[in-house]
């Protein structure tokens, strides 16, 4: 038995502005979950799954559900890093596809921006890594970046490939928090914070949250959104820490995006955009070979020449990404958003001429937990 | 001599009440502040206490799996290849080579600033594990090359605890 096809995305959601301290990372959950159900046209009392991670509430989805009114059948509240939510749009397939619940809702917000760009976590100490002064999580980054150049022969000036590509589609976006223009040059002088990484090579630090909602494939077909639907998905990881990573070159997204184009059963030209978690330059170069779009060490060539900008071959994160959207904290959520517009044909002046299937490809931790899903505009 | 008591860090940290010597910087006097960079968690009676206790000896030990013969860390009770709970602590010769590094220029935690920019490294012993800790012994980090020779030393930060770290092999004794 496979979930294939068995369940659709019908409602999607984000915050308005990428700065909202009037709200609380829950009210930010709420407003985006009532925008959602609304968008789909289903009511909060059909509700009966709930999906949430968070770095604010120990037990997210129990505060959600208190919040909201909502008496779920299923409750999940899997924190896995900034892939929770892909990894939820998986679980959330699986238990509409059991009969566990009707329909889902996932939700995510953050105020880390106005939180002063703390980087609020619950994470555990780690006794073999926090003595000595390993930035979290920017150097778990770099360490993996300075191996792939050493490997490989990957350059900084590929890495800035990377952020510029991301500042040109956030240019076509009028929500994107960043979109003067960018330069590889701007990268490369911007400071290192821990190196290779400069800068310009990290993510954003934003507000925000986001909502999706998931039902069964028969139910999305009697709703007002055409349906986005669930055609493949896989999780995976290797490692929590850096330190026990196996190879710093290869992610779990080897394994991650095998189980979702084997379920899904596409092959790589049939991918119409990517939706890759961008927390750092190197996670794009990283996931495109991972998941099998260029060949293992050869994804600093594969994003120059404005390969995954507008007008590229590939598009690659619409929206601007982590990069030069927004970043509030985890981004899995809204990876999902943009590809479910894309898909949908609602992306405005980014819009791209076709986009029937989508790979959304989220990251948790420190290049730890691994989370493909391929959404479709088609059931299979 | 002047000691100050002191402070904690957040959650899921050890107090720490230790004193360190930092070295005379005013004439006629000592002073002394607190080693206040994260510290281990409570080791207690853990099969991570032989490890700690045996570096403050100026010795790396790791364990080695007796049944299917894995090099194992960090420490644990089972083994993550066989699951064999017959694991023997060995001591590593302390050779190594630099599996990667990074260079940290921006302290988040204030007790790194006056170390900046300082270097931390994941080393690939030549037991067969990798372990992180700060690389030392060159003007020039970013210089450092993957692959380049380190040799084991000791810091002892606090009377509990000492941390591996890791010099760079001066070429000419390479070989
Ligand atoms: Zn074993």
């Amino acid at each position: 038995m496979s979930i294939k096809g068995k369940a659709a995305i019908v409602g999607v959601a984000e915050t308005d502005s990428w700065y909202t301290p009037e709200l609380s990372p829950m009210d930010m959950m709420a407003i985006t979950a009532k925008r959602a159900l609304d968008e789909a046209g289903i009511d909060k009392s059909e509700v009966d799954g709930l999906f949430s991670a968070s770095a604010y509430y120990y037990m997210s989805t129990l505060s959600l559900g208190e919040y909201l009114g909502i008496v779920p059948r299923y409750t999940d509240s899997t924190t896995i890093g900034g892939s929770s939510f892909v990894s939820h749009l998986l679980h959330a397939a699986a238990a509409i596809s059991a009969g566990l619940c009707n329909v889902a809702l996932i939700c995510y917000g953050s105020s880390q921006r106005s939180d002063a760009g703390k980087l609020v976590s619950m994470s555990e100490q780690n006794p073999f890594e926090d003595p000595f002064g390993s930035l979290y999580p920017i150097s778990s980054y770099a360490l993996a970046t300075r191996r792939h150049m050493a490997q490989y022969g990957t350059t900084s000036e590929q890495l800035a490939e990377v952020a510029v590509a991301a500042r040109k589609w956030a240019m076509k976006n009028p929500k994107a928090w960043k979109r003067e223009p960018l330069t590889v040059q701007d990268v490369l002088n911007s400071p290192l914070i821990s190196s290779p990484l400069r800068k310009l090579d990290c993510c954003l630090v934003t507000d925000g949250g986001g909502a999706v909602v998931l039902t069964s494939a028969e139910r999305a077909r009697t709703l007002k959104q055409k349906p986005v639907y669930l055609n493949g998905a896989g999780e995976s990881h290797f490692h929590r820490g850096i330190s026990m990573m196996p190879d710093l070159t290869e992610t779990a997204a080897k394994v991650s995006g095998e189980s979702a184009f084997k379920m899904a059963g596409v092959d790589r030209s049939d991918i119409d955009l990517l939706m890759l978690y961008d927390a750092f330059t190197i996670n794009v170069i990283l996931f495109l070979e991972d998941l099998g779009f260029c060949a293992k060490g050869e994804g600093g060539p594969f994003v120059s020449e404005g390969r995954i900008a507008p007008g590229g071959q590939l598009a690659v994160n619409t929206n601007g990404g982590g990069l030069s959207n927004s970043h509030p904290g985890m981004l899995g959520i809204f990876l999902i958003v943009e590809a479910v517009r894309q898909l949908r044909g609602e992306a405005g002046e980014r819009q791209l001429s076709k986009c029937d299937v989508a790979l959304v490809h989220g990251n948790g931790g420190t290049l730890s937990s691994q989370v493909t899903a391929i959404l479709s505009k088609e059931p299979s | 001599m002047q000691f100050r008591l002191v402070g904690l860090s957040g959650i899921g940290r050890v107090f720490i009440f230790r004193q360190f010597y930092k070295g005379p910087k005013e004439k006629g006097g000592v002073f002394m502040s607190v080693y206040n960079k994260p510290l281990p968690a409570q080791v207690k009676g853990t099969v991570t206490k032989e490890y700690w206790e045996a570096l403050k000896e100026g010795k790396f030990k790791f364990q080695k799996c007796d049944n299917c013969n894995t090099s194992i860390f960090y420490p644990r009770v089972v083994c993550p290849s066989c699951m064999s709970e017959k694991l023997s602590w060995k001591e590593a010769s302390g050779k190594g080579e630099i599996y990667s590094y990074t260079v940290v220029y921006k302290a988040i935690n204030p007790a790194f600033k006056e170390d900046l920019p300082y270097t931390v490294g994941l080393i690939d012993l030549a037991e067969g594990i990798r372990v992180m800790g700060n690389i030392i012994g060159t003007d020039d980090p970013e210089s450092l090359k993957v692959g380049q020779a380190v040799k084991i030393e000791f810091s002892k930060v606090t009377d509990d605890f000492t941390f591996p770290v890791f010099r760079v092999v001066e070429e000419a004794n390479q070989s």
